[in-house]
């Protein structure tokens, strides 16, 4: 296979890794029924967070640390709000992700294009030497596989346990989940705090990672991306992740024609990932699918539903209260 | 497993639910728990099943006083409830939800499970496909996932709330012989929650009847439907005299109209309807009388066939349009449907009432005040609407309906009312009758249908029989009506006759 | 509960989070060795203390009062139109599709320059309700929620922005048009940084939503939408028809407000020219709960921050001088606290009530 292509395939999964733990960490989050629109000030803040712990103690696990202590608590908030003082998710999560991103503009003033932090490198031995995969699967950086881990694990989690079944249910109808003996808001709490973590780390793979130092510009903007993304795979790990390495090979499209178009055509090209992620969910949208459905025979709509269908778990953003009880 | 309950007493507010009832249930008998909507039947199962602690009062299995924390507890007991709306996720399959809720570690057994769940459903002669998405279930295959399910995790004690609302008289029979098979050959105990009396005669043994929240009888069965009658209503209810008034000219007509919604087809119903007519649909819940009426109303879309409003096709009309030409709908659920809460009456008035740009509140609020009088609610003007109890606000909701109207389409229009506001509903409805509106009202009490009916169309799985001789001496038009809706008697040698077109005679 | 127990309730919120969200300031500036009474009252005289500075406060808070305007509508209605944003970006762009094209000197126009500033205001308005009509199609059609589409469109607008200042109407070295000529900006007074043209258009904008809101149909049904829209179907409101317009309005409201940005606040066009008023504009309505009567006073606050913040900003004082992107952190603190305020009010006073029921 051409170098290229197959270079620029594993710089495509290498940039995508933060974009991908944060929107596997929001679609856990959503799967249990709370919304985190706070991504994409939880994202920059964290990575500050993880930028100046990582320097200041030449660690990347202290780093990690931080970022993700962040991105839990900022989730956390949320929740809080949510499920103790019933104030609207999204309202919370907007002023949040203001919040946060302001922050984090503000407390990351000192360190402005200051030092770089050293690389996480890790090229795995005997497995990079495969041809193509190994290049792009086991020739990356630490947290580029961190990423792969969180896509299958939300994956394997959700669909083949029982605890991810539960997950489901509580997002789904928590009434049932309650009456089948669920702790509904336990459990949002629980994967809401793992949803900010994942979100938190995600973070720290900019700041640790991918860029590797702190810039204004560099993380901002992509933890709307990751919501819209979770919302274009329909809250299914795979397609999430297939969808942010989608926006990422398209973005690097750009960036190789960037030389010899003019600037307003590369502008206009970066709007591409938008456009397409609304066409199709313009076309995926309801009657369409159910027609689809219909004619097929019961044995594939497990299937189907799971490559097209992109309908958010029911029970998404509504608050839980048990009846007639105190 | 006997089970009791002692001196239960539950209180919502103001309200009684539940006054210190105390019943027994045995082993192997099937129990019917009979009573008007709001007597309190639903608030002691869900006491019992454990959705809801009692105030006071203890649950007693086998002689041990036991609590439920969730429903959960209540099943590892023994206890398991089938709600009206069966508590399953639509957005998972059969299996997935069968399997929720089982504690069998980290990773599912899914072909024991499947299993499990082809044998349990056999045993009872039900049939369900684990790999279809309980969305597209009907409810009674619903109903028989989650008794299934109950009985797979060890239920000895099965409760049905209110379970025949909605299936089909084939599911219900389905359903009717699996119940007597449990009791009888396995000794489970079942109670049934109902208020329809053939479905009690049907499968119960015993029978306890609340009223008001106070146990007032325990009868055995076979006992006269007069006498359970009167134990739930307190006396046997006169019947009202119709008064005969003169019919105008066709408004609505229905021709071979065809409509599919939440998995029904209604097929080829035509209907002619005049001025003053009073026009009863009658059926199951969920055989498509509501889905008939709200094709009139221009909310739901046809798949065929014609609605004329006076010789003017309004199918495919939307319904703020249909208002205008002076047809309205109101629908069952008030709350949810019909008003707007956190809107004052004053609002609802200034919202449904003129036409201009501006609203004039001093207006408003003297119409709302007006009205308020005339219907005699309970709340000022400046209530808002969530404050005002279930009879007052259907009685604003009557109040906003507009004025020269010339069909009324009404969904379950004295639903959760008491006798009195019942009564005065009606006399309101026939008043305006009187003023030349046709009527069409769907209602699941049999005795009103054929109380203030003229005519009626029986639904039974989306067909549709008009049935015109309600004065008929020689049969009970309640018993025939319910031999209709459970199936019997469509398309037989009987006298009834299913019309096509054209006035009724009188 | 009575009104002037819920009026007493408010203040008491407001109070609590303002104290809360101040004492946040003091600690950040205290642990970055600042003095923050010093700042405060460099702040306040900075924010209020000449003319100039009132006058900016002024014009600062006209983009915010718009947004704010046609967000009471959205919000009103239960929609969360996030694309504010975008649609102000629009604006900007629509409106400076006529300024980039007038010449310095118009003394030849004679009555047609006049016409400038309208025609460019038209079209400000246009392009922000084109943008907010599409993320109402996209729901209503699509079945796309309005956040998705709306942050979906702002991105969309903002790489229209970029691909504009970038190629075509780029002006030098910088990515940004030429600064426009006197006629095409809002006119303004020669002594202080003030238009009274600008200031009556927002005035007007406001006071005819909240006309709209208390006393016509139309606001009534979006309130009707807001809490129930089923219901509100069966009472004869036409849903879809409202929340289009909704939308529509608040996106030509919000074009303005882009208007005003490129042709008074920047006077060209430039990335980033929307300036987050949009996103102000949410914080505003949120802050005062969707209450119409509480959006000018808290507008007129919200103004006053970064005004003040610029001064601290820029002054020579070591002690106080500090980034103004703290200006931003204290609205967003303030709007949480009173969020966080309001929710433990309601569920104290929920808990009251059931003690009061039981008892």
């Amino acid at each position: 296979m051409d170098e290229v292509l197959v270079r620029t395939l594993a710089d495509i999964v290498k940039v995508g890794a933060p974009i991908v733990l944060a929107a596997i960490g929001e679609t856990i989050t959503e799967r249990s029924g709370v919304v985190n629109l706070s991504l994409d000030g939880s994202l920059v803040l964290s990575a500050l967070a993880a930028f100046v712990a990582g320097i200041s103690t030449d660690s990347v696990i202290i780093g990690i640390l931080a970022g993700v202590s962040v991105g839990l608590a900022i989730a956390l908030v949320v929740a809080v709000c949510s499920i103790e003082l019933k104030l609207s998710q999204v309202a919370v999560g907007f002023v949040l992700t203001l919040l946060c991103r302001d922050l984090a503009l503000f407390l990351g003033i000192p360190y402005r294009n200051a030092q770089v932090f050293p690389t996480t490198f890790l090229p795995i031995p005997v497995l990079k030497d495969i041809p193509v995969l190994g290049a792009i699967f086991f020739n990356q950086d630490l947290f580029t596989y961190l990423s792969f881990i969180a896509v299958i694990a939300a994956w394997w989690w959700l669909f083949r346990t029982k605890p991810g079944l539960t997950l489901r249910a509580v997002g789904e109808r928590p009434q049932t989940a309650f009456a089948r003996g669920v702790n509904v808001n336990a459990l949002r709490y629980l994967y809401t705090a793992i949803g900010g973590g994942l979100v938190g780390l995600g973070g720290a793979a900019y700041t640790l990672g991918v860029l590797p130092t702190w810039s204004d510009t560099g993380v901002a903007g992509n933890g709307w991306i990751a919501l819209a993304i979770v919302i274009f795979g329909g809250w299914y790990p795979l397609r999430v992740a297939l969808g942010v390495y989608l926006v990422a090979g398209l973005r690097a499209i750009v960036t190789s024609v960037q030389a010899q178009v003019p600037p307003q055509v590369v502008e206009l090209l970066n709007a591409l990932p938008w456009l397409l992620m609304l066409l199709t969910l313009f076309i995926v949208s309801g009657p369409y699918l159910d027609r689809l459905l219909r004619v097929l025979p019961p044995r594939l709509h497990p299937l189907i539903r799971t490559v097209l269908r992109a309908r958010p778990p029911s029970a998404l953003g509504t608050i839980f209260e048990q009846e007639g009880r105190r | 497993m006997h089970v009791e309950l002692r001196h239960i007493t539950k209180t919502f507010g103001s309200v009684r639910a539940n006054d210190a009832l105390s019943l027994e249930f045995a082993e192997g008998r099937i129990y019917a728990l009979l009573g008007e909507n709001g007597a309190g039947k639903s608030t002691l199962m869900k006491i019992l099943s454990g959705y809801q602690p009692p105030d006071s009062g203890t649950i007693l299995i086998d002689g041990q006083v036991v609590t439920f924390q969730t429903p959960a507890d209540a099943l590892r007991c023994g206890i398991g409830m089938l709600h009206q709306d069966p508590l399953d996720v639509p957005n998972l399959t059969v299996l997935d939800n069968f399997m929720l809720g089982r504690r069998e570690g980290l990773l599912p057994k899914r072909n024991a499970a499947r299993e499990a769940l082809a044998q349990q459903a056999g045993r009872l002669g039900f049939q369900l496909d684990p790999f279809r998405y309980v969305d597209s279930l009907t409810i009674g295959e619903r109903q028989q996932l989650e008794i299934v399910r109950l009985l797979s995790l060890g239920a000895r004690l099965l409760i049905l709330d209110e379970p025949t609302t909605g299936i089909s008289a084939e599911q219900k029979h389905a359903l009717f012989s699996a119940l007597k098979r449990l009791a009888a050959q396995e000794g489970m105990t079942i109670i049934l929650v109902s208020h329809k009396l053939e479905d009690v005669a049907a499968l119960c043994d015993e029978v306890y009847v609340l009223r008001g929240g106070k146990l007032v009888g325990h009868c055995q069965m076979p006992t006269p439907i007069e006498a359970l009658v009167t134990l739930m209503f307190g006396q046997s209810l006169p019947r009202p005299t119709r008064s005969a008034h003169a019919l105008g000219e066709e408004i609505l007509r229905a021709e071979a109209v065809s409509l599919t919604a939440r998995r029904l087809t209604v097929r080829d119903l035509s209907l002619s309807v005049r001025s003053g007519e009073v026009i009863g649909l009658a059926g199951l819940d969920g055989s498509g009388q509501s889905d008939f009426l709200r094709a009139c109303a221009g909310l739901q879309a046809l798949n065929s066939g014609r609605i004329l409003l006076a010789g003017m096709p309004i199918h495919g009309k939307r319904y703020p349009e249909l208002l205008r030409l002076g047809v309205a709908y109101a629908p069952s659920g008030r709350l949810e449907e019909g008003l707007v809460d956190g809107l004052t009456l004053t609002e609802h008035f200034a919202l449904t009432a003129g036409n201009g740009v501006w609203i004039n509140w001093r207006g408003a609020a003297t119409l709302a005040a007006e009205q308020i009088a005339r219907y005699n609610i309970r709340g000022a003007p400046h209530s808002p609407v969530q404050t005002l109890s279930g009879g007052n606000q259907q009685r604003a909701l009557i109040a906003l309906l507009p004025k020269n109207l010339r069909l009324l389409l009404l969904e379950d229009p004295t639903r959760g009312l008491d006798v009195e506001s019942t009564a005065w509903v009606w006399q309101q409805l026939l008043a305006r009758r009187d003023q030349g509106a046709a009527i069409l009202f769907t209602s699941p009490d049999l005795d009103e249908i054929v109380t203030y009916s003229d005519r009626v169309l029986v639904f039974c799985e989306g067909k549709a029989t008009l049935v015109t001789d309600l004065d008929d001496p020689s049969r009970n038009p309640v018993e025939r009506l319910g031999e209709l809706i459970g199936g019997k008697g469509f398309g037989g040698k009987d006298s009834w006759v299913a019309w096509r077109g054209g006035a009724a005679p009188r | 509960m009575g009104r002037l127990a819920r009026w007493r309730g408010a203040a008491l919120t407001f109070s609590a989070a303002l104290i809360a969200a101040l004492t946040l300031i003091a600690v950040i500036m205290l642990s970055l060795d600042k003095a923050p009474l010093a700042a405060a009252q460099r702040f306040i005289e900075g924010a209020i203390g000449t003319p100039s500075a009132r006058a900016d406060v002024v014009m600062a808070a006209l983009p915010m009062l718009l947004c704010a305007a046609g967000l009471l509508l959205t919000f009103t209605a239960g929609l969360w139109n996030i694309g504010v944003e975008g649609q102000v970006t629009m604006g900007a762009i629509f409106a400076t599709i006529i300024a980039r094209t007038i010449p310095r000197d118009v003394s030849d126009w004679g009555i047609f320059a006049a016409l400038i500033v309208p025609t460019e205001l038209l079209l400000a308005m246009l392009g922000g309700a084109l943008w907010a009509g599409a993320a109402a199609l996209l729901k209503i059609r699509g079945g796309i929620n309005e956040i998705f589409g709306g942050v979906a469109l702002n991105f969309f607008s903002v790489n229209i922005l970029l691909s504009l200042v970038n190629g075509p109407w780029r002006v030098g070295t910088f990515p940004q048009t030429a600064p426009f000529a006197p006629a095409a900006l809002l006119p303004r007074q020669p002594e202080l940084r003030l238009s009274p043209l600008g200031i009556g258009i927002a005035l007007a904008a406001f006071g005819a939503v909240f006309m709209a809101l208390r006393s016509t149909r139309f606001g009534l049904q979006l309130r009707a939408i807001g809490r129930n829209a089923r219901s509100a179907g069966i009472l004869g409101v036409r849903v879809e028809r409202n929340i289009f317009w909704a939308m529509v309005i608040c996106g030509a409201l919000a074009g303005l407000a882009g208007a005003f940005q490129a042709l008074f606040t920047r006077g060209r066009l430039l990335p980033n020219i929307s300036g987050g008023v949009g996103f102000m504009g949410v914080l505003i309505v949120l802050l005062t709960g969707v209450r119409a009567a509480w959006v000018l006073p808290v507008t007129l606050f919200f103004a006053v921050v970064p005004i003040g913040s610029l001064k601290l900003a820029t002054s020579l004082d070591s002690a106080v001088q500090i980034d103004a992107t703290l200006g931003n952190v204290f609205q967003g603190a303030l709007v949480l606290a009173v969020l966080i305020g309001s929710g433990v009010r309601a569920r104290l006073a929920a808990r009251r009530e059931r003690r009061s029921e039981h008892g």
